[in-house]
């Protein structure tokens, strides 16, 4: 085998930040259960996915049902429980449908959130075929805004505006930005909704947060994997690797996660 | 917490933050900006920045302007080329709407410097890699045992792997690496690094679907994957990440992040 000719990389390592080999990880979007379309290596109990957790040095983990595609969360949200029981590590995300059918009854739904340790919510207008706007989700949007209670939002960038511009102090955590870049999408919202957040799971654009850090600090990015339709390991180890300071990684890492659910109160 | 590991590779990436026993090579980056994306670190001297951070020696790539207008776009990638070339090394983009540029450059290669081969971008120009245009481009790449970097994708009709497996069959001796391993046919792709020794799966994009790495290597093709990146998209540090953190061995690790690359380009790693 032929020598490469530049057999050393320079600088020296010491140029760059030191990488955050003991950061803890909190994973804000993590998927389980199986699906009509199931990736290769599908996680489908709390089991598997605490052993890519300790693979891959990941502390703790939203979890969110991968089965909302074929399944209504009348049935997704109640699942989730066994990985809740399974570990302290794990956090159900729940879904939200319209209340309109009856399907979700305001109080005894935060309730159930509370009972079950749910602090986040997800939407998937696609999926569950209804309109995320004020018409169908008022009532849930305002006590979502009062109790604090965050909502994931794929990144389908005109659903996010268009709920923003009704509901600016709803608290988002946009999920999935896209390996295309988002910047152009994502800076006008970032810029407009103070209460907006990005997951960067698959924000793999190089450069892509140091940028995004100086210009709006750390606080509204959140680590998350995407797992296990994505791999694990590369969001962490590039999160633990990129070149700022410790205080921002931490914050990225886990310390924003950690305060939107401490101030959630479903 | 840190990573469960019994790996030394994962164990020093995780102590420097990079790997420190071999480097890495990038078998397939661009340069340059793209009208799809902002790019915060899209010129050279960004991109090695990124490279000496992430602990990548060489980075293979095709210029973005090359992919549309060949003619002066691979003339800035030679301009970059000639500045660094210790750690840059050409893929000299082509297009079979241009079938002049091609039927030119097949027959005056040797005036480039640092070039290993081709690429073609054969989804987006919609012009099948099966093409008459593009065979002076194979058969050149044939004789001289050159690489080809090809964008493939599941379903793809230019470059899927029914086109690959026709030119890999007609050009045995044409090194045929699969750009992003066609996503989404993954037992395709590996029946086609198995079946052909010229064709090589490259992990663009392709690696960060969970269990692909694993897959391929368990399937038995672990001398045959490439690391890339498509640099200035990816922070190499993504897919890194990934081999590392997959189930598989630190040899296989080696393979994939640098062995199987200083093999295929060691005419001009060392030149
Ligand atoms: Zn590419």
């Amino acid at each position: 085998m032929a020598n490469p000719k530049t057999s050393d990389v320079s600088p020296a390592a010491g140029a760059f930040a030191r990488p955050a080999s003991d950061l803890r990880l909190f994973d804000a979007w993590t998927l389980v259960g199986a699906t009509r379309q199931p990736p290769l290596q599908p996680a489908l109990t709390a089991e598997t996915l605490l052993a890519e957790m300790d693979r891959c040095g990941v502390d703790e983990a939203m979890v969110s049902s991968a089965s909302v595609d074929g399944a209504s969360p009348v049935d997704t949200n109640p699942a989730l429980s066994i990985f809740r029981a399974a570990s302290e590590r794990l956090h159900p995300i729940y879904h939200i449908l319209p209340t309109c059918t009856g399907e979700i009854v305001l109080d005894t739904f935060f309730d159930d959130m509370r009972t079950n340790g749910v602090r986040a919510l997800a939407a998937d207008p696609e999926a569950h075929r209804y309109l995320l706007n004020g018409l169908t989700f008022g009532d849930l949007f305002e006590a979502m805004i009062e109790k604090r209670v965050p909502l994931y939002l794929k990144s389908d960038w005109s659903v996010v505006t268009a709920v923003l511009k009704e509901f600016p102090e709803l608290i988002v955590i946009v999920r999935d930005l896209g390996s295309w870049g988002a910047d152009r999408f994502c800076r006008p919202i970032l810029d407009a909704f103070p209460n907006v957040h990005v997951e960067i799971s698959t924000y793999k654009l190089d450069g892509g947060v140091p940028a995004l850090l100086e210009r709006y600090g750390p606080e509204r990015i959140l680590y998350g994997s995407g797992y296990h339709t994505c791999a694990m390991g590369g969001p962490a180890m590039r999160l633990r690797n990129l070149d700022i300071d410790r205080d921002a990684k931490e914050q990225i890492a886990h310390g924003n996660l950690e305060r939107l659910l401490r101030e959630a109160r479903p | 917490m840190k990573p469960r590991t019994s790996s030394p590779i994962v164990r020093e990436l995780l102590e420097t933050g990079r790997i420190t026993s071999f480097p890495v090579i990038d078998a397939h980056g661009h340069m340059g900006t793209w009208p799809a994306i902002w790019f915060p670190n899209s010129d050279a001297q960004q991109m090695i920045h990124t490279m000496d951070r992430c602990g990548v020696s060489t980075l293979v790539f095709s210029h973005h302007n090359a992919l549309q207008d060949p003619q002066t776009g691979n003339e800035t990638a030679q301009q970059e080329i000639d500045r660094f070339p210790d750690r840059l090394i050409g893929y000299y983009a082509v297009n079979a709407r241009y079938p002049e540029n091609i039927r030119e450059i097949t027959r005056n290669f040797s005036r480039l410097r640092g070039f290993a081969g081709y690429k073609i971008l054969a989804a987006y120009n919609k012009t099948p890699i099966t093409l008459p245009e593009y065979a002076p481009l194979w058969a050149h790449a044939h004789e001289e045992k050159r690489p080809v970097l090809l964008h493939t994708w599941g379903g793809d009709t230019c470059a899927g792997w029914r086109q690959v497996k026709e030119i890999a069959e007609r050009y045995p001796d044409a090194r045929i690496l699969m750009g992003h391993s066609q996503y989404g046919d993954w037992d395709e792709a590996i029946s086609l690094a198995k079946e052909f020794p010229n064709v090589f799966c490259e992990l663009t994009a392709a690696g960060d679907v969970n269990g692909v790495v694993q897959k391929m290597v368990d399937d038995g093709i672990e001398e045959k994957m490439l690391f890339g990146t498509d640099l200035p998209w990816f922070d190499p540090m993504h897919l890194i990440g990934v081999i590392a953190c997959s189930r598989i061995s630190d040899a296989a690790r080696k393979r994939i992040l640098h062995d199987n690359a200083a093999e295929l380009f060691s005419r001009w790693l060392s030149c």
